[in-house]
């Protein structure tokens, strides 16, 4: 197989998305379209990156603190990896109940209890994203505070990484 | 044509260089990637249609007219920026800015010295009355002269659109090779 | 009943069928509410199954999962039975909306 890497980076504001909401999909369609190097199963793969781009999009819309500042999706993807990373503004106290909340994911998957995330406040909506790319796609993430925190209610640059095997959706799809 | 060292930052082209001053603080969207001209040419329609849906998305009035001369516009600046960047530093950087029934298109690019001289030659031309036909003689001569590249995109999008274009070139220490920023200014209604 | 936008359309016109096509991605659960009240409306007028086709749904982000999943739980309180005729081709569909069937057992999944 041939040794490609693809690697780019979008910078965007998000007030530019909450004004337009369509921009979250023709972005996470354009990152796609760029990822997707595989012929055999092209629309199957564009359809999983694009899913797992724009969840991630949406979430830094949603959550994300300081929205008329660039936010930047970085996409490296090798013959083994995507690895999706955005970077973007969250209060301190945003990034404790994340990274908690994640680990409850770990435990709603392992318990099935599929019905708990679609009622929890935290996260709302995204819950569900969350556990669906833990759950289905085999996705890892990674939550990273670029600068430490001062105080509690202090806002962080922070890189919110996403990785996924393509090995793994490759056979997914064979199955 | 005489090839001229570029000792420092100059500026050509048919725009007003003091809109430079302020622009970099209003991008709206940017995209940088390594594009090798060969093997990724495909991309350039894939990024100028993404820039075109993400800029038009918000628009109600003519959109239809004004994505298809934006992505016409936008691939052409593209396509460019690929065609003369030095093989070695093939990093494109792409900024839009989005202001009041005007949009700003940047593209980033290290050129070699050759190319940077036939874009300041373009960009000169920009000037002259009757661009047209000065399309048409650059395509006759291309024709004469068996000429790889074309070298009319910027000269057509000059004259088809309201467009006017500006050229920042930047020396890079050391090296024969040049930053180039060509600034496109897209007027709409 | 059908609701056509630029990137959805909606169709309950024939009873006990609802088909969705298209790509649906609105920002947030809330939003979903207008368009799935087709849903909702078809559901409570059933007299067999209600077959939801989402055979020609590209996407459907995690806010209409949701209120998907809210639908399902809500037809389960109401004893209605449900059927999802999915796409395998779409991956999303394949992984996401079989796990669904964990809410309701009257909740069929049929493969297109």
């Amino acid at each position: 197989m041939k040794n490609e890497t693809i690697n780019f980076d979008i910078m965007f504001l998000p007030i530019d998305i909450i004004s337009s909401w369509k921009r979250a999909s023709i972005s996470s369609s354009f990152c796609s379209h760029l990822l997707n190097t595989s012929h055999a199963n092209k629309k199957y793969i564009e359809n999983i990156i694009s899913t797992v781009v724009n969840e991630c999009l949406e979430f830094s819309i949603k959550h994300g603190v300081k929205k008329t500042e660039n936010y930047t999706l970085s996409c490296k993807q090798t013959n083994e990896k995507t690895s999706i990373t955005l970077s973007l503004y969250l209060q301190s106290q945003q990034i404790t109940l994340l990274k908690n909340y994640i680990k409850k994911i770990q435990v709603i998957k392992e318990n099935n209890e599929l019905e708990t995330i679609l009622f929890t406040k935290e996260f709302s909506e995204l819950g569900y994203a969350i556990y669906s790319l833990i759950k289905d796609y085999k996705g890892k993430i990674k939550i990273e505070p670029i600068k430490k925190k001062e105080k509690p209610s202090s806002i962080i640059k922070t890189n919110i990484i996403l990785n996924l095997n393509i090995k793994d959706i490759k056979n997914d799809y064979q199955n | 044509m005489k090839q001229t060292k570029i000792n420092k930052i100059t500026f050509w082209g048919n725009l007003d260089e003091s809109k430079l001053k302020y622009l970099k603080n209003k991008i709206s969207l940017s995209f940088k990637m390594p594009i090798k001209h060969t093997e990724d040419w495909k991309k350039c329609s894939i990024i100028s249609n993404f820039f075109t849906d993400y800029c038009t998305s918000s628009m109600f009035k003519n959109k239809k007219e004004i994505k298809s001369i934006l992505s016409t516009i936008i691939n052409e600046l593209i396509e460019n920026a690929i065609k003369h960047s030095y093989k070695d530093y093939n990093e494109i950087n792409i900024f839009l800015i989005n202001l009041d029934n005007e949009i700003i298109f940047i593209t980033e690019n290290i050129a070699p010295q050759d190319n940077t001289n036939n874009l300041i030659h373009t960009m000169n031309q920009l000037k002259h009355s009757n661009i047209e036909s000065l399309i048409l003689n650059r395509i006759k001569n291309n024709f004469m002269y068996n000429q790889e590249n074309s070298e009319i995109g910027l000269l057509n999008i000059a004259n088809n659109y309201r467009t006017t274009i500006g050229a920042r070139i930047t020396p890079i220490e050391k090296t024969k090779l040049n930053k180039i920023e060509l600034i496109t200014s897209i007027k709409y209604e | 009943m059908i609701i056509k936008t630029e990137d959805y359309i909606i169709d309950s016109s024939i009873l006990n069928k609802i088909t969705i096509s298209g790509s649906m991605r609105l920002p947030s659960p809330l939003s979903y509410d207008q368009p799935f009240s087709l849903i909702k409306k078809a559901l409570e007028e059933s007299t067999t199954i209600l077959d939801i086709d989402l055979t020609d749904l590209e996407y459907l982000n995690s806010s209409g999962i949701t209120s998907l999943a809210r639908i399902i739980i809500q037809a389960r309180k109401d004893d209605k039975e449900m059927k999802l005729i999915i796409n395998k081709t779409i991956p999303w569909q394949d992984k996401t909306l079989s796990s669904l069937k964990n809410l309701w057992e009257k909740l069929h999944i049929e493969t297109n």
